[in-house]
């Protein structure tokens, strides 16, 4: 190969190498994209909320649809995605300001060394209903009678790492059994019906409406974990961009404020939430109607939180324990 | 002397990249972009411990497993349809339908079919792989060497050894082109069939890491893949240079003349 051949070849891979150096200034840094929600349209802040499908959904459209955002000077953007683990990075980046998680999301971030703060309560599990929510269920013919009877088996949860892999792991320990002899797949909750009934799961983690479809079959709830492990009461939370929530906390508050007013509509106004089913999850009107409604509401517990993060740390979710006290949002 | 330069070829993006990737890191950077240092921390902790048995081996040998099924499979249908007018015929447009399904999309239904299981993971990979081997294969029949078919016939050559002596070996360079691209394809679908429902494999423990926020752990295993990936493509051209030595010959002799 002749010299000259080699410089341009050099050349080009140097100025390559610049290029690529010169786009990742921007990009690559995390500080740099700082959440910036003072930019006004029209007199609203613009805000997105991130949530995952679930008829949750209709919660936060019916609170927009009747202007409770805007009243507190928000202009809400609803943006769905499959799971709160897949829109930590966009909480992260400020590309949207809050989201809808399992508790599990914020502390678990917190502890790798993400600024995400618990804002807000959201959905309560009622103790004397086991279909407002998730659910452990086996199938027909089960010798299961108790989360004990696990020991060795394979169980289905929504998500690895998730509340339903702490959860059952604190059913089962609870009732004597040892949660560290059990398999976990991931298997979404509308699989499990299935799954049981051909056998290859020997108990699932699902809720409304494929409990009713697991009992038609002849299948039980083996246990209403979430209740019994005593999570309930902050089953789902609001969590913010904790750099955002700091920084502009009277915002925060006021967004707070339009959650309540949501909330309060929300548990007044079941039919209006089931009208909107239909088109967000794309289920039959029927179904809709046969929805079984939690309670919305602000509040937050510490010590069901306190709860969550010994429960990870127990069960190894997190390697270092999480500091509730940075964790959960303060104005 | 020439392999060291062939080396520092093979090498040289890498490694620029490599410190390009170092140097754009170096400052405070959000915990979602891999850095090169802990990222290969994290890969030598997780990927060459305990998971190599328990992971790595199961995900593999699906994957080895799968890519010899659809290899014979695709080889051994492909001369049939190759050779015979009438079922090339009768056959391709449905192959073309049949491929064009993205494999994937039947995992809800493979799951209920065959269940949770490896036969169903093997499953959704050999219904991916089959198709660039089977119609590569086809293709590689039907343009056999006229002369030298021909020249077969004259001869004598017939039935298993005409398929041994002249098809398949005529057909190589097309059949090994196929499974070239079904290796690309068969690492894509073993992670994704890993991602539904299973206990074990590199795509379930990546899953997982992702669900957990643990994002170097979750690059590592992006690293593994891409690693497996030129360790398959490394092997192939082994086994492709042994396979296609004649034919190599053939075209260096071509481009001699």
């Amino acid at each position: 190969m002749s010299s000259a051949r080699k410089l341009a070849i050099t050349g080009v891979t140097a100025a390559l190498a610049l290029g690529l150096v010169g786009c990742a200034g921007g990009s690559v840094d995390g500080s740099a994209a700082a959440p910036a929600a003072d930019i006004t349209e029209g007199g609203l802040t613009p805000i997105s909320i991130g949530v995952f499908t679930s008829p949750s959904v209709a919660v936060i459209q019916a609170g927009e649809d009747q202007g409770f955002f805007e009243d507190h000077g928000f202009d809400v953007e609803i943006i769905q995605a499959a799971s709160s683990a897949a829109q930590l990075p966009a909480l992260d980046s400020g590309k949207i300001q809050f989201m809808l998680a399992s508790p599990v999301s914020p502390i678990l971030a917190n502890t790798q060394g993400l600024d995400v703060q618990i804002i807000a309560g959201y959905a309560q599990n009622d103790p004397a209903t086991v279909n407002d929510s998730t659910a452990l269920v086996v199938g027909a013919g089960s010798a299961a009678t108790s989360p004990r009877d696990l020991e060795g088996k394979t169980v289905s949860i929504n998500a690895l790492g998730s509340i339903g892999e702490i959860g059952i792991n604190a059913a089962v320990e609870a009732d004597g059994g040892d949660p560290s002899r059990i398999t976990y797949i991931q298997l979404a909750l509308g699989d499990v019906p299935a799954a049981l009934e051909s056998g290859q799961i020997d108990a699932g983690m699902t809720g409304a409406p494929w409990i009713g479809q697991v009992e038609a079959a002849g299948g039980s709830v083996l246990s209403d974990f979430i209740q019994e492990d005593g999570l309930g009461r902050n089953e789902l939370v609001i969590a913010g961009n904790g750099t955002f929530a700091k920084e502009h906390a009277d915002q925060t508050a006021e967004f707070v404020a339009a959650l309540e007013e949501t909330y309060e509509y929300a548990n007044a106004n079941h039919d209006a939430l089931a009208a909107l089913l239909p088109s967000i999850l794309n289920i039959p009107e029927k179904a809709a109607q046969a929805q079984v409604w939690t309670t919305y509401s602000s509040e937050l517990d510490p010590a069901v939180l306190d709860t969550f993060a010994e429960l990870m740390t127990r069960y190894e979710i997190v390697s270092t324990e999480p500091d509730m006290d940075a964790v959960i949002w303060k104005h | 002397m020439t392999i060291l330069k062939n080396l520092g070829y093979w090498l040289g993006l890498p490694i620029v990249l490599i410190v390009v990737w170092y140097l754009a890191t170096l400052g405070d950077v959000s915990i979602f972009v891999p850095r090169p240092l802990p990222l290969w921390e994290k890969f030598v902790s997780v990927w060459l411990g305990d998971n190599i048995l328990s992971d790595v081996v199961p995900s593999l040998g699906r994957l080895l497993l799968a890519l010899a099924i659809s290899t014979v499979l695709g080889v051994a249908l492909g001369v049939v349809i190759g050779s015979f007018r009438a079922a090339r015929w009768f056959s391709e447009p449905m192959l073309e339908f049949l491929r064009a399904i993205p494999s994937t999309i039947m995992i809800p239904v493979l799951l209920l079919v065959i269940g949770l299981n490896d036969t169903m993971r093997t499953t959704v990979i050999v219904l991916g792989c089959l198709w660039p081997v089977l119609l590569n294969t086809i293709t590689g029949v039907r343009s056999l060497d006229e002369v030298l078919s021909n020249t077969a016939k004259v001869y004598g050559v017939r039935g298993w050894n005409r398929v041994w002596h002249l098809v398949l070996p005529g057909a190589s360079p097309a059949i090994m082109a196929g499974v070239r691209q079904s290796l690309a394809v068969g690492l894509i679908l073993m992670v994704v069939s890993e991602m539904f429902a299973s206990a074990n494999g590199i795509g379930t423990l990546i899953t997982n890491f992702q669900n957990r926020v643990a994002v170097p752990e979750m690059w590592s295993g992006v690293l593994l893949l891409g690693v497996v990936g030129v360790l398959l493509s490394a092997i192939f051209a082994l086994v492709q240079k042994g396979v296609l030595k004649w034919y190599d010959g053939l075209k260096a002799a071509a481009d001699d003349n």
